[in-house]
């Protein structure tokens, strides 16, 4: 066999992620995958076992190879990736991630969030419950082969962890996202590529469009200037008990301890403020006196539901972190963590 | 349009209390009937509307 010499790009890597969920909860389901415009893709963590300890008896005080002991079962696989928040594929992401459905466009996690009861083999499931990823690599081919299949195909995903950001300095502001799914479903590492049925999306959301009429409330303080945000989403899942001996797990354990919703955003130091809400210049004293304070940031002037785009609210919010950031101006980093209140309203809300 | 429901079966807190507030899913688990005007998505399997019986003469 001679040397090959085809090379590959980076960008030759796709990832496609379902659009409609599993029909059968850790069953891939890869005739609804949509593809997600992806800046980077990292290798996925395997998480094998690896066992590679010496054991008694070899004939040295080296480990034999026969002792060796790899395994996939009861594993759980994670994928990183990072790309444009688009609008055709946000809502896969957001509901899958907070375990809910949108309504009216609005993914929300309620003052009461429970997820959902997630069984290996449940039938009648939607994109809140699990999805399939498949990441396509390109086939490569040699003089004396035909084209070896090498893309991955992972079934019963959740998404834990999902951050969406904006940055004016940033591609004008376009909302960009980092996302981990997660996994313990047995995976397949070679398979044929999957050309998703449906593209990435090329309508995208923008920090510019929030704009005119909008409310810009950020951690107590109205009418913020802001530079950057960027909203994070975690939601564990763990992957437990043996469906089978291929050793797919039989459930599926989301939200323990909590689903935490989190808000860090840089806002020009200064002391807009309507009503008598505390200004940007005095966040500190905000989270020195543990108020709780309010986020809205979308572009209708009161209602999320009567906004367009993308926007998030969160009503009950305490101050985690300030900072000076000296930039052209004096701004001033906020972080916030939103809270349930009582027994009605929302943790969080985003539109999309 | 506010509308009496009853609970037909056991409803589980998954799914956010398939949208009803805790109070109600609460009350719903005990038995009792209680008025919505939206009855969520998640919850119709589990709900009945109760209809108001004619009166006998």
């Amino acid at each position: 066999m001679a040397l090959d010499g085809t090379a590959y790009s980076p960008k030759q890597f796709k990832l496609a992620i379902g659009s409609t969920g599993e029909s059968t909860t850790g069953t891939a389901k890869t005739d609804a995958l949509i593809a997600v415009n992806i800046d980077s893709l990292e290798m996925p963590n395997f998480n094998l076992t690896q066992f590679f300890d010496v054991r008694s008896g070899t004939s040295g005080r080296v480990a034999d190879v026969d002792d060796a002991f790899i395994s996939e079962l009861g594993t759980t696989k994670e994928i990183t990736f990072s790309g444009v928040f688009d609008a055709a594929v946000a809502p896969y992401l957001l509901q899958n991630c907070i375990g809910a459905a949108e309504g009216s466009d609005i993914t929300s996690i309620a003052y009461n969030y429970t997820p959902p009861a997630l069984a290996t083999g449940t039938g009648s499931q939607a994109i809140q419950h699990t999805t399939t990823i498949h990441i396509t690599a390109p086939s490569t081919v040699d003089a004396s082969d035909a084209a070896d299949t090498h893309s991955m195909t992972f079934p019963g995903c959740t998404i834990t962890s999902l951050s969406i950001s904006g940055d004016m300095a940033n591609e004008s502001g376009r909302l960009k996202f980092t996302a981990t799914a997660r996994t313990g479903y047995i995976a397949t590492f070679s398979t044929a590529p999957i050309t998703p049925a449906t593209a990435y999306g090329t309508s995208y959301y923008s920090l510019a469009t929030l704009a005119g009429t909008g409310i810009k409330t950020i951690a107590g303080a109205t009418d913020c200037v802001v530079q950057s945000f960027s909203l994070n989403i975690e939601n564990p899942s763990e992957y437990v008990g043996q469906h089978d001996a291929s050793g797919n797990p039989e459930s599926i354990v989301r939200a323990v301890p909590e689903i935490s919703a989190t808000l860090d955003a840089t806002v020009k130091y200064d002391n807009n403020n309507v009503g008598g809400t505390q200004t940007t210049a005095e966040y500190q004293t905000a989270m020195k006196s543990g108020t709780t304070v309010a986020t809205y940031f979308h572009n209708h002037a009161s209602a999320i539901a009567s906004a367009s785009g993308f926007g998030f609210e969160g009503l009950f919010g305490k101050i985690t972190n300030v900072a000076y950031n000296e930039a052209n101006a004096m701004m001033v980093d906020v972080s916030v963590k939103f809270f349930a209140s009582g027994s009605s309203g929302n943790v969080l809300q985003v539109k999309t | 349009m506010m509308a009496k429901y009853k609970s037909k079966k056991h409803i589980n807190e998954s799914d956010s209390y398939k949208g009803l507030s805790t109070e109600d899913w609460e009350a719903f688990n005990r038995g009792e009937t209680v008025d919505l005007d939206v009855v969520p998505e998640a919850a119709k399997e589990f709900l009945e509307e109760v209809k108001n019986k004619k009166e006998s003469k």
